[in-house]
């Protein structure tokens, strides 16, 4: 597969991987009212969920990369790396720092927020000339 | 009309903040260690806030975005009445955490759009201004 063949596909596959995400997190927000009411009974679904989907955000750096992606869009994907890493290290220092671990509910808004933009920043057919390969 | 529009944006903007602040709470509920009460009282507080948004949507006859805000009311009502529910409906219940991220979008969206209406206005209220010593 040369180049100009792999980019487009690399695009799509990231429109793809971006939306599944954003579905995701919609369903992890779920998860945390099911183990807070208890709805299924004492379960640390959200916990385990999160290990789960958790793979796409690299995925999706690397799908930027591969697309050619612009850099503002690979900023954006980059930093929904950071923060959803940062995300999952919060709730391990509530013990030592409880304020600090206290921002896992802000921040899982932030991840959100950004995860919708850089779904939102790519269509799903690539533009002739346009984003791809920039 | 310009200054019910200033308004709205910034009754909007603050329901933002105080929505970030309540995520905040429930923050320090969870893993903060301070229990849920604040996040409750604060709760209860931050549910009129809407009501104000709708009214100065009004004022400012913000049209679709009236319709938007009395939208974000019907929620944020929704929302504090979901925890009520957690013996007999826990399922239903389990929503308020993504009716919060709902009404965080939801308040998001009003906020911006408020903004941009309240800019427009400022851009033809100031026009005329400027155009003045010319004419004169």
């Amino acid at each position: 597969m040369d180049g100009t063949g792999a980019a487009p596909l690399a695009q799509r596959c990231f429109f793809i991987v971006a939306w599944l995400l954003v579905g995701c997190l919609i369903v992890q927000f779920f998860l945390v009212g099911l183990d807070l009411f208890e709805a299924i009974g004492e379960s640390e679904l959200h916990r385990d969920f999160a290990y789960v989907y958790g793979w796409l955000t690299p995925i999706l750096v690397l799908l930027a990369t591969v697309a050619g992606l612009p850099r503002r869009v690979l900023l954006l994907t980059v930093a929904l790396l950071v923060l959803y890493a940062i995300q999952t290290y919060l709730p391990t220092i509530a013990d030592t720092l409880p304020r600090i671990a206290a921002l896992h509910a802000i921040n899982a808004l932030l991840v959100f927020w950004l995860a919708v933009q850089v779904a939102r920043s790519v269509p799903w057919i690539p533009e002739p000339g346009g984003t791809a390969g920039r | 009309m310009h200054v019910s529009r200033v308004v709205f944006a910034a009754l909007a903007w603050l329901f933002v903040g105080l929505v970030v602040l309540q995520v905040f709470y429930a923050g320090m509920g969870l893993l903060g260690g301070a229990g849920m009460r604040q996040h409750v009282d604060f709760g209860y507080f931050v549910s009129g806030v809407p009501l104000l948004v709708l009214i100065a949507a009004g004022a400012a006859r913000a049209g679709q975005l009236a319709l938007y805000s009395a939208g974000l009311l019907v929620i944020t009502f929704v929302q504090t009445a979901l925890p009520l529910l957690r013996d007999d409906l826990p399922f239903v219940a389990a929503l308020h955490p993504v009716n919060a991220l709902a009404i965080f979008w939801l308040g998001l969206f009003i906020a911006r759009r408020a903004t941009t209406l309240a800019r427009q206005r400022v851009e033809e209220t100031t026009e005329p201004v400027q155009a003045r010593p010319t004419a004169t």
